[in-house]
């Protein structure tokens, strides 16, 4: 059956690529000046015990192979390295922190696939003054990063308005959704943009599409043509983009999570950087690169479900 | 009115914006782009020889100051001269992408060309690789760059670089597909020309709107994402400083109702990507014209 | 016999880089029911430019002049469910490529049924069924499977016979075929011609037959009319065009086919090259190709007139006429 052929074949490319990356994100450690040692110490004082102890934990005196897979090893099994800072496990320090981003994701990608979807639909549906309007906003919203939208909307709503908090992530969901509002808008902005500039150029390319001409010379009703065959058709290309441009969200959430203070991964990261600890810098960046692996891999996976042409296969008679 | 209407509907003329012919060359819009970035190119350039107010001078009375004479934007946060810190700052703003660009467009087109010309396995391989490579987002990439190299530009560029290459590979391997798969490179090859030669002397020339547009576009993402990681700290370094830092700088001040170094350094910002954005869209289409 | 469809002084513009230019000048036509119109020409002459306007599926910003009236309904003039019922019930396309025109995501029985279950109510299952004959009376065997199967999943002859099928799903009264064999191989197209010429004998459908070949128009057609540069030339039964023509451009098309049964030195071509309404000269269009020009020819538009048995745009017809064939094509 060619449907499970397919699924199995998407999921070895995605352990695959999974498998890449992180020996990507491992190896990046060996590019550094000096020997690794070195380089995961760098600026602390530490006794000569506790040197030996770092090099007997990452395996320091091993082929570099083999400490990959040591490494590997753990995070196959849910440790993801030890802090240097806080030698505690990494697990234990991010947990809380991963809900944070996650709830600051989630808010963007609904905002992109609910106003971003809209605005590009009725954009594209109907030409005239709000397609030109609304696609002029959108070419200029492009323009502001996810940083400058986030301090515009902090002076106009936080401090000029005092409408909303500017900092931290509040407690229990109604408080959380309160100050995820200006985060989520400022991270959301530029792909909302995107999106709708996306959606609305797929929907004219549908609109003007034979298949469309046959409907209508059909003598089918507006609704239906729209529904059935514009919408229906546009959707294959507007997934594609919009599950990528929510994977483009985790990079940019590192930024907005510095500006508002929420204790997310993203900010950790930076933390992580700026107090040289490189196992979180490590760990952070393979959640992040395995959920972007992952996500990718799920929107192949709605492409499929959405276009016959894919699974199905050419099968002449 | 909506779409379908206006197809069938007759037998009144209908105006339509796609129907009222093609731009042709860059447009109103692409040479207004093209102006407003000559425009902050030369200022940030020659503008520190004619307004020689010293951007890193520090005078404590004058913090959060006002627009006065010989000083036409005001001070920051700590009394220093926003113009000449904006001219300063956009030196490297406008500068840094350059560098972005130019390695992953090199790279890129390296990939690309190669694996659409020798095919095979070859292309699937590099193709896979790209794909991988598509999992890293450039920001993350400078910042794990920064985590090794320790802060700055030069790293930060490079990885950046890395960052874009797979967006650039793809589409000029997906041009240079296009353009060989027609008929007068047949002929060509027919008449004897190796790959190197056709690659060079016809494929890149008939390739290289389409290289333009998408290295326009990386210069607004390199633009964006560089002036992200100064915001956060991991970019320029001071005394050195752009628009990112004084983003950051200005926050306490917008916090207590100065937001003036912020705002401008978000508008300069927002102008450029706008701009290069604009020109970028215009390559684009213009590369699809023919 | 009341005419089913008549076309009047139907003139059509299209705005090109921005002014507006002629595509069709001046059209009269008239079908009767269960009668079979071939419309030959070459590109740029306007014959799927007049399917279209009798289909009302002119591009955006096309205006139109002169009428077409479809057993007595405006056709021009009709909006909202008029028109509908005119698509639904009156007149139906089969375009030139099958799998351009199918909505690849949907399947063939989707394809078929669509029309049935929206515009006339029927239940699932009765459309589903009659989908089924319909797919065996153009000749496609395990239709039941094939309902199931994607546009993608068939070859291109067993596409355009879905197409045919779904034409007369809703029994329409005219059918508009647009070079609907160009896109297959010469076999399929054999195939595919005989099914259409059959299904719409067997219905009563009159068809308009739009086409570059001439005897494929013959084969099908009652009657044929020639186009060029946006009008129509000669209007004739189609047995008689070959042995008669009655335009000068029609005998250099006749001229210009291969045959298989003699040979000759050179292959015989009209020379220039076609053109559209828009690039169309003052006069008669086809002036500058044509060997039996005169100075009067390019003075003014020559108008259609009545030359037994049919009609023709040539001022010198009665001159020339039985001349045309003989000797080479091209200008000596």
């Amino acid at each position: 059956m060619t449907t499970l052929r397919f699924l199995i074949g998407r999921l070895v490319a995605l352990a695959i690529t999974l498998l890449l990356a992180s020996m990507a994100i491992y190896g990046a450690m060996f590019l550094a000046p000096g020997s690794p040692l070195a380089f995961l110490t760098r600026g602390r004082t530490m006794s000569a015990e506790e040197l030996d102890a770092i090099a007997a934990q990452y395996h320091l005196n091993e082929p570099v192979w083999r400490q990959y897979l040591y490494w590997l090893g753990g995070v196959l099994h849910g440790d993801l390295g030890t802090s240097i800072l806080q030698k505690a496990p990494v697990t234990s320090l991010i947990g809380e922190r991963a809900v944070n981003t996650l709830w600051l994701v989630a808010c963007a990608s609904i905002l992109i696939l609910t106003v971003g979807l809209t605005v590009g639909i009725i954009a594209g549906l109907k030409p005239g003054w709000l397609d030109t309007s609304l696609m002029l906003t959108a070419t200029a919203a492009m323009a502001v990063p996810a940083f400058v939208a986030a301090i515009i909307l902090i002076l106009i709503f936080a401090v000029n308005l005092q409408l909303f908090p500017v900092f931290g992530q509040g407690e229990g969901f109604s408080d959380r959704i309160y100050h995820l509002v200006l985060p989520s808008v400022a991270l959301a902005l530029a792909s909302v943009a995107y999106v709708a500039r996306l959606t609305r150029a797929a929907i004219r390319s549908e609109a003007a599409s034979d298949h469309v001409q046959t409907a209508v010379s059909r003598g089918l009703p507006q609704r239906t043509i729209v529904s059935r065959h514009i919408l229906r058709n546009a959707m294959i290309p507007i997934v594609t983009v919009a599950g990528l441009t929510i994977g483009g969200l985790i990079a940019g959430a590192v930024v907005i999570e510095q500006v508002f203070q929420l204790n997310g991964l993203g900010s950790y990261l930076v933390e992580a950087v700026g107090s040289k600890d490189f196992p979180v810098v490590q760990a952070i960046s393979l959640i992040l690169v395995a959920s972007f692996i992952v996500l990718n891999t799920v929107v192949d996976l709605l492409y499929a479900a959405l276009d016959p042409r894919i699974v199905v296969g050419r099968q002449h008679s | 009115m909506s779409i379908l209407e206006v197809q069938s509907a007759s037998p009144e003329p209908i105006e339509y914006d796609d129907v009222k012919g093609q731009r042709k060359g860059l447009g109103l819009t692409g040479w207004i782009a093209v102006a407003v970035l000559s425009v902050m190119v030369l200022i940030t350039v020659f503008g520190p020889m004619l307004y020689t107010v010293d951007p890193d001078n520090i005078s404590l009375m004058d913090t959060f100051g006002p627009p006065q004479p010989g000083h036409p934007l005001g001070f920051d946060g700590q009394g220093r001269d926003l113009l000449a810190r904006l001219v300063v700052g956009g030196r490297t703003s406008l500068l840094g992408p350059v560098i972005v660009v130019i390695i992953s467009t090199l790279l890129g087109a390296l990939l690309a060309f190669s694996a659409a010309w020798i095919g095979g396995t070859y292309d699937t391989v590099v193709s896979r690789f790209i794909d991988t490579m598509f999992a890293f987002p450039g920001l993350l990439l400078a910042i794990i760059a920064v985590a090794i190299f320790g802060p700055g530009l030069m790293a930060a560029s490079i990885a950046l670089a890395i960052g874009y290459t797979p967006f650039v590979a793809r589409i000029i391997r997906s041009a240079v597909l296009r353009e060989r798969n027609l008929p007068y490179v047949s002929a060509l090859t027919v008449q004897g020309l190796g790959g190197l030669n056709i690659s060079i002397r016809h494929l890149l020339p008939n390739v290289a709107g389409i290289i333009i547009a998408a290295a326009t576009l990386s210069y607004g993402y390199a633009l964006i994402d560089l002036a992200a990681l100064s915001f956060i700290g991991l970019g320029v370094q001071p005394p050195q400083s752009d628009w990112g830092v004084m983003v950051a700088e200005g926050i306490p001040g917008l916090l207590s109702g100065y937001p003036q170094e912020s705002l401008y350094a978000g508008l300069c910002i927002i102008i450029a990507v706008g701009a290069v954005n604009l020109l970028g869209d215009r390559f684009a289409a213009m590369a699809e014209e023919e | 016999m009341t005419s089913l469809l008549t076309i009047e002084g139907l003139t059509v513009t299209l705005p090109v880089a921005g002014k507006r230019k002629p595509v069709l000048r001046d059209i009269n036509l008239e079908i009767g029911a269960g009668e079979a119109v071939g419309l030959v020409g070459e590109s740029g002459s306007g014959k799927s430019m007049t399917a279209r306007s009798i289909g009302r599926l002119l591009p955006p910003g096309a205006q139109t002049s002169g009428s077409i009236t479809f057993d007595g309904k405006p056709v021009l003039e009709l909006k909202g469910s008029d028109l509908r019922s005119y698509r639904t019930e009156g007149v139906a396309m089969i375009f030139q490529d099958p799998r351009a025109h199918t909505n690849p995501v949907r399947s063939v029985g989707d394809f078929l049924t669509e029309a049935m279950r929206t515009n006339m109510g029927m239940k699932s299952s009765a459309a589903d069924a009659r989908a089924v004959e319909l797919l065996e009376s153009v000749g496609i065997d395990d239709p039941k499977r094939r309902m199931q199967q994607y546009p993608h999943q068939l070859s291109g002859g067993m596409l355009q016979r879905v197409m045919i099928a779904s034409a007369l799903a809703v029994r329409p009264r005219l059918i508009l075929a647009d070079e609907p064999t160009t896109a297959l191989d010469v076999t399929t197209q054999a195939e595919v011609m005989a099914i259409l010429d059959t299904l719409r004998r067997e219905h009563g459908v009159a068809l308009v037959f739009i086409t570059h070949d001439l005897e494929l128009a013959a084969a099908v057609c009652d009657r044929t009319d020639v186009m060029y540069a946006g009008s129509i030339m000669e209007q004739q039964s189609s047995d008689a065009l070959d042995r008669d023509p009655l335009h000068p451009y029609t005998a250099a098309l006749v001229q210009a086919r291969p045959s298989i049964s003699s040979t000759s030195d050179r292959l015989a071509a009209i020379p220039g090259r076609p053109v559209s309404a828009f690039e169309a000269p003052n006069g008669c269009a086809f002036a500058p190709r044509c060997r039996f020009a005169v100075a009067e020819c390019s003075a003014g538009t020559p108008p259609l007139v009545a030359v037994e048995p049919g009609l023709s745009r040539c001022i010198r017809i009665d001159s020339i006429r039985g001349t045309m064939t003989a000797g080479e094509v091209s200008n000596g």
